[in-house]
């Protein structure tokens, strides 16, 4: 992967070229105009408006499962009101849209939520008594829900409490989709991906999970920063969203009806045998500190990226480490597969502060490794091919040094592996040093 | 320094919401705000409507710009949104290469031999690459203000940014013998 300034130059010098006669003709009154009479939003159910390019077929399939979430839903009694922001697809994790937050515009068939679970005494799931009335331009309460919260954070609850029953199962548990609003969110127009987390935490048992950043999503009645969540088992559990500074909680019962299935057992690691990167650190001279993880929406609606920080230092004396090409990634129990490592932090382009693929550390100095995955990157608009070799749950990696390996145990936030799929080829992870964090 | 008390000036007006502020802004920044969308939408009546929309979500939203310093950033980041946006809500674009005026070929002869367009060539990347073309190689925006701007990652738009040229490069390809212009 070369950079070449020469021709990044020239087309910078020939776009500006080309488009130097297009001069704009809008004055102020059209924009006054428009100001002036602005529509309200035509849309009827929650869309996701994602600033992102939508597959052609998805679009037409909205249309489609639109046109039947309609019919559907005018043969159903009120009691379908209910699942009328459910989703029968899986929900997608925080940061994504796509087919999940597309399938949330549909009235979900599934007779379980029209069924009544019983609530256990123990679990004192969230009755909004009074309800929250919203600012405008929102209605007082949402249609078949109630608001819940405040000014600075609010959320939509069933009346009689939030009963999450027969929702699809995700590689990490439950999912869900969470809608928060907020006077300080200033929208999708300017903050499309807005900042909030959303984290879990189990009451009656242990268990906890956090998503974000969120994605934005659009109702008749205004916009809502949407959280996909995956909860990892049934239970009562307290939902908490925060943004801007501010948190609400609610508390949430789910059935034990649908448990996420249980890794099966695998095989005792086997060694695996990994290039040499080159440069002259060793695996006994490195320490790794506490590994951090992270996501944020990737290239496709359907993936986001997902990313760990890996923090070394070094307590040997000084040495050149350079990043390799193939590393070793398994799951919590299986064995080690080496994968290809793409790099991304070569290209230098203006105003790039760039990443490195090998840098010197010091005696007693330190810095990090941006490890990332890379799976549907780089396919923008086609299809990507098929992963080879796939290696599921990822949350070890052999980080080969110039002697030795340095062996790095991954966070798993929420109880599930934050890599939940490396392929083997294509080159599916990424690595980087980052040097700023040293 | 003239330029940030100028920006700083017209935010404070836009949020002020005095009227002769949108024509500040529509002056200052209006046909680079239609080029960065004329880039994605290959549409002149479409791009003006990026404009106005882009014109509108600051008379809005402006107070939300912490730091006054970025409103050009800013507001070609609004754009590119909005572009966006339109792209998906009609997928009917306008026939591609558009008209004349795009094109400065005038009466030099050494021009009209050239009928190679990379805005033309731009036009069959996907959008979102379009976009990140446009933020930064046409508007100078830094990759992380595209990731901003695109709700992507750094490393995803780096990445897109990299298959934008490589597309380019082929699609110039039959250029290669040409001096620079």
């Amino acid at each position: 992967m070369t950079s070449d300034p020469d021709f990044e130059a020239r087309v910078r010098r020939q776009l500006r070229s080309e488009l130097s006669g297009l001069t704009s003709s809008v004055d102020s009154s059209t924009v006054r105009e428009r100001l002036a009479h602005r529509p309200r939003r035509p849309w009827i159910l929650w869309r996701s408006s994602r600033p992102v390019g939508r597959p052609q077929w998805a679009g037409r399939l909205m249309v489609v499962l639109t046109v039947a979430g309609v019919l559907i839903a005018g043969t159903l009694t009120a009691g379908v009101l209910i699942g009328l922001f459910r989703s029968n697809a899986p929900t997608a994790p925080a940061g994504q849209a796509g087919p999940s937050a597309l399938a949330s515009t549909l009235p979900t068939l599934q007779p379980t939520l029209l069924a009544t679970p019983v609530v256990p005494s123990s679990c004192a799931v969230t009755r909004p008594d009074p309800p929250f009335a919203a600012p405008s331009p929102y209605p007082s309460q949402p249609p078949g829900r109630v608001w819940y919260g405040s000014e600075a954070l609010w959320t939509m609850l069933m009346p009689n409490g939030e009963v999450w029953s027969g929702y699809p199962i995700g590689p990490g548990g439950i999912t869900q989709k969470t809608f928060w609003f907020s006077t300080n969110w200033p929208g999708t127009a300017v903050e499309p991906v807005p900042a909030i987390t959303v984290t879990g935490t189990r009451l009656d048992g242990s268990g906890s999970f956090t998503f974000g950043p969120g994605t934005n999503a659009s109702a008749q009645f205004g916009e809502a920063m949407l959280v996909g969540i995956e909860v990892p088992t049934p239970g009562c559990w307290q939902i908490t969203g925060h943004y801007a500074g501010s948190q609400l909680s609610y508390v949430v019962w789910i059935p034990p009806a649908a448990t996420p299935a249980t890794p099966s057992p695998t095989a005792t690691p086997a060694p695996l045998a990994l290039p040499n990167p080159g440069g002259t650190c060793s695996a006994s001279q490195i320490v790794v500190g506490t590994v951090t993880s992270g996501s944020g929406p990737g290239a496709s609606p359907y993936a986001p990226v997902r990313f760990v920080y890996l923090p070394l230092s070094n307590v040997g004396s000084g040495c050149a480490l350079h990043l390799p090409t193939v590393i070793g990634v398994a799951s919590a129990t299986g064995p080690f597969t080496a994968v290809s490592v793409e790099d991304t932090g070569t290209m230098t382009t203006t105003g790039d502060i760039g990443s490195e693929q090998s840098a010197s550390i010091g005696s007693g100095a330190s810095l990090t490794i941006r490890l990332s995955d890379w799976w549907f990157v780089g396919f923008v608009g086609a299809t990507p091919p098929p992963c080879l070799n796939p290696v599921s749950d990822v949350t070890r990696v052999a980080f080969p040094l110039a002697t030795g390996s340095l062996q790095i145990e991954l966070p798993t936030p929420g109880g599930s592996a934050l890599f939940q799929q490396v392929c083997s080829s294509p080159a599916s992870m990424t690595a980087n040093i980052d040097l700023s964090g040293g | 320094v003239s330029a940030e008390l100028d920006a700083a000036r017209l935010v404070d007006e836009l949020r002020a919401h005095r009227p002769e502020a949108l024509d500040a802004l529509l002056a200052t920044f209006g046909p680079e705000i239609e080029r960065v969308a004329y880039l994605v939408l290959h549409s002149r009546p479409d791009a003006e409507e990026v404009v106005i929309d882009t014109a509108m979500t600051a008379w809005d939203r402006v107070g939300s710009l912490r730091d006054p310093s970025a409103l050009r950033a800013w507001l070609l980041q609004v754009a590119a949104r909005h572009s966006l946006q339109r792209v998906r809500r009609s997928r009917s674009v306008d026939p591609f290469p558009p008209a004349a005026p795009l094109r400065a070929d005038g009466g030099d002869p050494a021009a009209l031999i050239d009928r190679f367009s990379l805005v033309a060539a731009v036009a069959d990347l996907p959008p979102r690459m379009r976009a990140a073309v446009a933020l930064h190689f046409f508007a100078d925006l830094t990759v992380d203000d595209v990731a901003t701007a695109l709700g992507r990652s750094r490393n995803t738009v780096k990445t897109e940014l990299r298959l934008a040229l490589e597309r380019l490069r082929t699609a110039m390809a039959p250029e290669a013998g040409r001096d620079d212009r």
